[in-house]
């Protein structure tokens, strides 16, 4: 097999590749600031807030993913009147898409913190909120850390979906160059590798960060 | 700045309703086919990886590693576009790309389901069913499998409502789903809102129902503890 078309178009699709990450890091960050959001709302935010959020989860849980990308992309811009960019579309659908699954897993882990932990900070004279950052919230996050790795994964493999709304990532200008060079044996190989080279880490690091600071 | 309000028109959205929705069996027969091939495929791959042989393990492991890291639409184009021109003797039909790449994805899910539900069974149960006196086989099937079973069974239940949605990336191969429907609807009377609206409400509507009542059902005949 000749790998040359890769070497050829290197730079192409490392652009690719950069894309790639680029929004993965940027939708993860969305995701995880919704999701923490949304499951301090669900948990303190008194019942109507509990309940639109309930709404909100099992809205974005039920529909695919890629129907609400392509819902951001092509019919968003006609409801408010403005042009929003692929990549701008994409970063919204996965920080909502994902913030839903980040909003119960937050809120498992919270809630999975012995309530005795919050009390005893209030109990040294501890704020509300000073007790939930420095006492429940670096409890949870360990208990937290495998779920929230595999999850942080399937966002990095659901960034290929986005090359259907023309955002130029890997999968966009992999298919598009296959297509092109109508060599499409090395380019979706090469493509495949990488992603399963850039999902390594994230387990990785998850795994070892929770097998470090579990007690 | 003010923008005019959008006017609403559903009327193309109304109209071509019942020719998106057609695409629902293509959703249903993918999503059916696939998983009964893949909880198979899956019981063998489960198998492997529990294997008492150190290569058939490995394999097992390997498999479920690999599909586990291989977006799905990275994973279609290849065996769309990249399988036949490897193997030249290969000619797939759209669905038949889609079924392949679905299963071959869904038996490294099923099978950790598998083997998680296997040994979340306490090992006394075995033990106790031997000293009973029934053969390992007969412990096996009675005493280890249906307990295995109500452990896996809400696993299953959750992928399944997973490839229900997931099967949407079809599109992309021009399988004739709900969503390729409505991307012609859309294209041909300039209605995008209203069309992906009423796509997004159409698998609400197919896919909270099923879930909501696989969680129900599973509560009832949950393993305790």
């Amino acid at each position: 097999m000749d790998f040359s078309v890769i070497g050829d178009n290197l730079p192409f699709l490392v652009s690719g590749v950069q894309t790639t990450v680029l929004l993965a890091l940027a939708s993860a960050c969305g995701a995880i600031a919704v999701g923490m959001a949304g499951a301090l709302g669900r948990l303190h935010g008194g019942r109507v807030v509990n309940g639109l959020l309930g709404l909100y989860i099992d809205f974005f849980r039920s529909t695919p993913l890629l129907i609400q990308l392509i819902w951001f992309y092509f019919a968003l811009p006609v409801l408010l009147d403005v042009s929003i960019a692929p990549f701008v579309a994409g970063v919204l659908a996965l920080s909502l898409y994902h913030g839903a699954y980040f909003t119960e897993i937050f809120r498992a882990g919270i809630l999975s913190v012995a309530r005795g932990q919050g009390e005893a900070g209030l109990a040294l004279g501890m704020g509300p909120i000073r007790a939930f950052r420095r006492i429940v919230l670096p409890q949870s996050t360990v208990t937290m850390l495998p779920v929230i790795g595999q999850q942080l994964v399937i966002l990095l493999k659901d960034t290929s979906l986005t090359s259907v709304i023309t955002v130029t990532e890997l999968t966009y200008r992999s298919q598009n160059l296959a297509t092109q060079q109508l060599d499409p044996v090395p380019i979706l190989t090469g493509a495949l590798i990488v992603y399963m080279l850039l999902c390594l880490p994230i387990t990785a690091a998850a795994n070892v960060a929770y097998r470090k600071l579990r007690t | 700045m003010t923008h005019a309000a959008y006017t609403f028109d559903w009327s193309a959205a109304w109209d071509n309703a019942g020719y998106v929705l057609a695409g629902v069996k293509i959703t249903i027969l993918l999503t059916a086919t696939t998983m009964a091939a893949g909880l198979v495929l899956g019981l063998f791959v489960a198998l492997a990886r529990m294997s008492q042989r150190r290569p058939i393990a490995w394999f097992g492991l390997a498999y479920v590693e690999f599909f586990r890291a291989v977006p799905l639409l990275i994973g279609l184009y290849w065996i769309y576009y990249a399988l036949p021109a490897l193997v030249p003797a290969i000619k797939l039909s759209p669905f038949a790309a889609a079924f392949l790449l679905f299963t071959v994805n869904l038996a490294a899910l099923n099978a950790e389901a598998f083997r998680s539900g296997l040994l979340a069974v306490p090992r006394g149960q075995q033990a106790a069913a031997l000293s009973l006196g029934m053969s390992p086989a007969q412990a096996f099937r009675r005493v280890v499998l249906p307990q295995a079973v109500r452990r896996v069974l809400p696993i299953l239940g959750n992928t399944w409502v997973g490839l229900f949605k997931d099967t949407a990336i079809v599109v992309v191969i021009a399988l004739a789903d709900i969503t390729y429907r409505a991307q012609d609807v859309a294209l041909t009377t300039y209605r995008p809102l209203e069309i992906y609206t009423l796509v997004l409400i159409i698998y609400f509507l197919l896919t909270w129902p099923q879930s909501r009542g696989l969680e129900r059902l599973f509560r009832r005949f949950r393993a305790d503890g």
